[in-house]
């Protein structure tokens, strides 16, 4: 029996190439649009943001036998991507670290938790110009909050589904999108302001 | 803070779980009940609604580029390959 159940486990962990490209084609090629967006949406830029997709798909055939069939592709690989970008491509730029993270976290905390900003996007003062004024926002944010903004207001994750992808618990999930969510109104309150706009602390 | 009053800060609250599709089966029905009947409650739910749908639409996907489509399947199916 116990020889039986290795050998059982053994063929389920070593996949052949045929099963490999099957994989592939079903289950992780059809989020290379959603992983290059991502991507792009994380540098900014449409070369590192196709070396990220690249590497995340030269990591996801190297990682294969971690993968459980038929499960959550999409954030398995997004899991990876955001590794990749945390890991590698931080170290290249000049995005705030940690530390910087830590202070905007605890400016945030010192706050009321309960604290929420309104904005009301339908208001005339944003005209036109509204698609600018948001992606500036969203571009603006510490790169913590504008990744769980994409993870969750773009591609529709889960509170769970972030979770692991961030590798952080269901609770900081919530808050660190509040306070994200929070910063974008900030923002955007504030560009209303700068227009001569009077606007209402709901 | 009366009750009613109450009732809308627990509800004002509970919009994002609401709109993230967060909230528990249990909750749903008490929450629509309460927005449905408050107009002010209506009102800032409209505005989250919108606000949410605005960030979405306005940060339209991007996609990748066929040469960088085919790049990467090359490059699997060589490893493929290579067994």
């Amino acid at each position: 029996m116990i020889v039986q159940s290795a050998t059982k486990e053994r063929n389920t962990l070593e996949l052949s190439p045929e099963m490999k490209n099957r994989v592939f084609e079903e289950e992780f090629y059809p989020h290379m649009d959603a992983l290059y967006n991502f991507g792009y949406r994380l540098t900014l830029n449409e070369d590192d943001a196709n070396d990220l997709v690249q590497d995340t798909y030269l990591k996801a055939f190297r990682f294969i036998e971690t993968y459980q069939r038929g499960t959550n592709a999409k954030a398995w690989l997004f899991r990876i991507m955001k590794n990749s970008f945390i890991n590698d491509f931080r170290k290249r730029t000049k995005e705030p670290d940690k530390t910087d993270y830590d202070e905007v976290e605890q400016i945030y905390n010192s706050e009321d938790a309960h604290y929420s900003a309104t904005v009301d996007l339908r208001s005339e003062v944003f005209g036109g110009k509204l698609g600018d004024e948001i992606t500036n926002a969203l571009n603006s944010l510490p790169v913590d909050f504008r990744l769980i903004m994409l993870l969750s207001d773009i591609e529709g994750f889960t509170y769970e589904e972030m979770s692991k992808i961030i590798g952080i618990p269901i609770g900081t999930v919530r808050s660190r999108l509040h306070r994200a969510r929070n910063m974008i109104k900030d923002k955007l309150t504030a560009y209303a302001r700068s227009q001569g706009y009077k606007v209402d602390e709901a | 803070m009366n009750r009613k009053d109450n009732m809308c800060y627990k509800v004002v609250e509970k919009i994002p779980q609401y709109l993230d599709g967060e909230m528990s089966e249990f909750e749903i029905p008490i929450f629509l009940e309460h927005v449905e009947h408050c107009h002010k409650c209506l009102e800032k739910y409209e505005i989250e609604k919108n606000f949410k749908e605005v960030v979405k639409q306005k940060c339209e996907r991007k996609c990748v580029n066929d040469a960088m489509v085919s790049s990467i399947k090359n490059k699997i199916q060589m490893l493929l390959a290579r067994g």
